[in-house]
């Protein structure tokens, strides 16, 4: 005697953590880079709830429109100011979080390396132009299939937000340093 | 470029915010960077763990709120059906999935040559437990008394639940867990 609301939670839970547990493992690739800059420990929780909160709402905002109707130009329009600002977004964001990263690690390990802004930077532009372009297609897809993007896109943006936000983080840390 | 304005004013401030205190909850991991780096299995979970807590939060958040506005659930919430149900449902969840995230984080810690202690996957699995059930509790617990006083002021709880325990669950999560890691190994 199982739910229908057990069987939501746990499926959507089940691919949320199984995302994240994927992007858990991406970390063991650089754990050099781990051991020697601690900081990128404080770096990552906030740049994976950025991730997620950034592709969540453009998700949630894409499928009430999806849902109220909106004429081809109207689309056009809707999509390009989503994008520009998921990019202002993690932008801002992204500083915010190397700045803190950095002073933190100061205070902590004594360890002062401009690196902890540039990564956060860099990941968030890489990240953006991947899960941005993905999360846009999979709203429309999902609601051209006529499944709710409501009820799929918070899942599908947490787990993706977490895999492609790791591995933008560590292909900007291979490039950084 | 009205919805482009928009956006940024009603998101980047709560952006920024989450992303800040989820970077705090970081700092606690990062006290304890080299076990992390030792114990590959707990540095693979610590991203799923907080993510599924995360994700309750707004679960517990969104379906108490539901429960008020349909009248489903009152002062008398402890004998509410929907509300003990969603409490099983939960419960039963978290346990489900933390045995799961426990057992493969520990398969792919072996994979990436972390060598197999069945004495560690236990005490991984207790902290687990342990993290998850106290937060689960604690989201409940905030969920209640704070979701019934915001109703009964007719504000729409969602508004103050969602960021209590989407902070609950990220801090929270993370803050737990290292204090488990230092006492336990």
């Amino acid at each position: 005697m199982i739910s229908e609301n057990f069987k939501e939670v746990f499926t959507a839970e089940i691919i949320s953590v199984t995302g994240a547990l994927v992007a858990g493992s991406l970390l063991v690739f650089q754990v050099d880079k781990l051991l020697l800059l601690p900081g990128l420990f404080i770096l990552i929780p906030g740049f994976l709830e950025m991730r997620g909160s950034i592709t969540g709402s453009l998700a949630a905002r894409l499928g009430e429109k999806l849902h109220i109707g909106l004429e081809r130009s109207e689309r056009h329009k809707l999509i390009i100011e989503n994008i520009l600002a998921a990019f202002t977004l993690a932008l801002v964001v992204a500083v915010v979080l190397g700045i803190f990263a950095y002073i933190v690690s100061y205070f902590l390990f004594g360890v002062t390396l401009l690196s902890l802004i540039y990564i956060p930077i860099l990941g968030s532009v890489i990240s953006n132009l991947i899960a941005v372009p993905l999360t846009i297609f999979a709203t429309f897809w999902f609601y051209k299939h006529k499944i709710d993007p409501d009820n799929v896109m918070g899942p599908f943006a947490t787990t993706t937000g977490d895999i492609i936000g790791v591995a933008s983080l560590l292909l900007a840390i291979i490039i950084v340093i | 470029m009205k919805i482009y304005h928009k956006i940024i004013k009603e998101s980047l401030k709560i952006v920024i915010l989450t992303s800040i205190l989820g970077s705090i909850g970081g700092v606690a991991a990062a006290t304890i960077h080299e076990k992390l780096i030792l114990f590959l299995p707990l540095l693979i979970i610590m991203p799923a763990i907080n993510n599924m807590i995360g994700s309750f939060g707004t679960i517990i958040s969104s379906r108490f709120t539901t429960m008020l506005f349909t009248g489903k659930i009152g002062k008398d919430w402890s004998n509410s059906i929907e509300f003990i149900e969603l409490y099983k449902n939960i419960v039963v969840s978290a346990f489900i999935i933390t045995v799961y995230l426990v057992i493969a984080a520990n398969v792919l810690g072996h994979l990436y040559g972390f060598d197999f202690d069945l004495f560690v996957m236990l005490k991984i699995l207790l902290m687990a437990i342990m993290s998850v059930s106290l937060l689960v509790i604690l989201m409940l617990f905030t969920s209640v008394i704070g979701g019934l006083m915001i109703f009964k002021k007719g504000e729409d709880p969602d508004n103050f639940l969602i960021p209590v325990n989407t902070a609950l669950g990220d801090l929270g999560s993370l803050i737990i867990f290292t204090t488990l890691i230092i006492v336990l190994f």
